[in-house]
Order: structure tokens, then sequence, then C-alpha cells
């Protein structure tokens, strides 16, 4: 429920507070969301399987979203899309997560 | 880790990770509204500005014709300004400030590409040559020349652009055919242009063809000059 509120809260200061982040890094914190995204997909499906740990999603949220985009920042500088190897791979455990998650629910509701 | 430290931190991560995405969806959505470069817009962006500069050029001609009657006028009141009014009129015809017409030649650039023909390399008219061009007219004694259409003053730069080479400010495609005209004395022009291997540099890529003219008539230069920098010397 906390977790929930701080999404939301998240969301308001978004929409809400004008922060100038420079446009340059916009592409960056686009593939630091998917790595963000990866994480929280992860704990998910951790917490399902009840073996959640707050300090390796934690770790996971933050370690991801920096190599991510540090991943994206190198790619620009050498020439090389760099960028599509986060997006691919992340990408993919999102979609392997999220079949985890789904089976995991299907059979909770089954046993119910 | 208590359970309730846990939960908050979770909390805090789950605050950026919504910041993140409220803010990348706000800053993109903004993007896509900033840019409504259609052709529509362009184009009528376009009409509106040829609109404005319409009205403009009227209102010049008004003030230039009013200008000329005060001018009169004063001459008119004392007769020993008719002397500083002639000056002022050459003056303003060296500097392509008034609309000139008068006897000279015209010179045709057509690419060989619009004849069909099959053009020798990539080359195409470079600002280089009509520099060279217009220096070749100027040796000629010219005393006038435009390029498409364009009034080319001792100010007038000349350089390429991208795809185009800037006469002033003014864009004429090398791909298109050009039109350099001259006034001046029509058969020393025409000689200066006889001359062996004037063209040579031209003909790998364009037809060059030129002509007498006995009336030609050009527009004024649509830059006006002024002085900034350099100041005259007292003495």
């Amino acid at each position: 429920m906390i977790a929930f509120i701080g999404l939301v809260l998240g969301i308001l200061i978004g929409i809400v507070w004008n922060v100038n982040i420079p446009d340059k890094f916009t592409p960056y914190m686009s593939v630091a969301i998917l790595a963000c995204l990866d994480s929280v997909f992860g704990a998910v499906r951790s917490l399902l399987s009840k073996n959640f740990q707050p300090d390796i999603f934690i770790s996971g949220f933050f370690g991801n979203a920096v190599l991510a985009a540090g991943l994206a920042y190198l790619g620009d500088k050498m020439g090389v899309p760099i960028y599509l190897a986060a997006v691919i791979v992340f990408g993919g455990r999102i979609f392997d997560n999220f079949a985890i998650i789904r089976r995991l629910l299907i059979e909770k509701a089954r046993s119910l | 880790m208590s359970k309730l430290r846990s939960q908050i931190l979770i909390a805090i991560v789950l605050m950026i990770l919504g910041f993140m995405l409220s803010y990348e969806y706000k800053v993109l959505s903004k993007k896509y509204q900033s840019t409504p470069t259609t052709d529509v817009n362009i184009t009528e962006e376009i009409t509106q500005l040829k609109k404005q500069r319409d009205e403009m050029t009227k209102k010049i001609t008004e003030l230039q014709d009013s200008v000329s009657k005060y001018e009169t006028e004063a001459t008119q009141i004392s007769g020993t300004s008719q002397e500083t009014l002639k000056q002022l009129n050459d003056t303003r015809m060296l500097l392509g400030n008034v609309e000139v017409q008068g006897q000279g030649i015209k010179i045709t650039i057509t690419p060989k590409a619009n004849l069909d023909k099959n053009p020798v390399g990539s080359d195409k008219l470079s600002d280089r040559l009509l520099i060279y061009l217009i220096n070749e007219l100027n040796f000629s004694d010219a005393e006038a020349i435009t390029v498409n259409g364009i009034r080319v003053t001792y100010r007038t730069g000349i350089r390429n652009a991208a795809d185009y080479i800037l006469v002033g400010d003014d864009k004429v495609s090398p791909d298109s055919v050009i039109t350099v005209l001259a006034i001046g004395n029509k058969d020393k022009l025409l000689t200066g242009m006889d001359f062996q291997g004037e063209f040579n540099d031209f003909k790998s890529f364009s037809v060059v063809t030129y002509a007498r003219v006995d009336n030609i008539t050009m527009q004024r230069a649509n830059k006006s000059i002024s002085m900034q920098y350099a100041k005259a010397v007292s003495k």
C-alpha cells in the first residue's frame, strides 16, 4: 500500500513540478525507465514467489538504471547504438517476468 | 532491514519511478505538440511572408516617391542644390538603389541535365564561376548586373550554401537555368564574352549562350546599404 502511494505521489510530482532536465538527457532517461520497470516487474515476481528482498530490489533498480543510461551515453559517444542492447535485454526480461507473474497469479487463483 | 523501513524505501523508489514516467510523458507530449511543421503550415507561412514582402515593397516605393518629391521641391527653392541632387542620384545609381534601364547583354547558363544531354561528371555551376563571370562583365565595363533578377552591387556577396548559390540574401539554384543581365556598352560586353576560352570551365556541365539586348530594365537592389564601421577620414 505504501509502495502504491509512493508511486502515485511520484506521478503527481512529475506532473505538477516543473523540473527542467536538459533535453540531451531525455533519451538516456527512457532507457533508464525501461531498466527500472524491469526491476519492478522482477520485484513483483519475487513478491509472488515469496522470495522478495528489498535490498536486492533497490540496488537492482538504481544499478540497472545507471548502467542502462551509461551504456546509452557510451554508445552515443562511440557512434554505436548500444542502447539497443539495453532495450532488447530489459524488454525481454520484462516479458519473461510478466509471463511468470501471470502463471503465478493463475496458479494462485486456481488454488483458491 | 525492518519491515517498515523497507516499505518506505520501496515507496521512495517507486516514487522516483512514478516521477520519471510522468516527467518523460510530459516532455514527449510537449515535444510533439511543439512541432507543427506540416507542409500546409509552411506553405501558409510562405504565402503570408510573400504578402508582407509585397506590402513592404509598396510602402518603400511610396516613401521613395515622397522623398524624390521633397528633393525636387528643395532644388526648386534653392537652385544651387540641383547639382547636389544630381550627384545624389548618380551615387544611388552606382549603389544599385534605383531601377535602371539601358542596352547590354543577356547571358543564359543552361545546365546540360536540363537539356537531356549527359553531363560530364557531377559538376554544377559554383559560386566561383559566377563570381568569375561577374568579374569578366565588370572588366568589360558593365554598369549594372543582375543574376536571375537579383541586383549585384559592390556589396553583394556570392557563395555556395548547401545545394544553392547565395547571391546576397537570395538563393539561386545551379540546377536550373540562370540568366545574367548586364547593362553597358553592348558591343564591348559582347567582345568580352567572345574572348577565347571565356566559358571553358562552364562547358562540362552547361551550355552558355549570350546575345545583345537593346533595352534591359533592372530592379533596384532589395538590400539597404549602410556603413557601421567605416568612417570618412576628417582632414
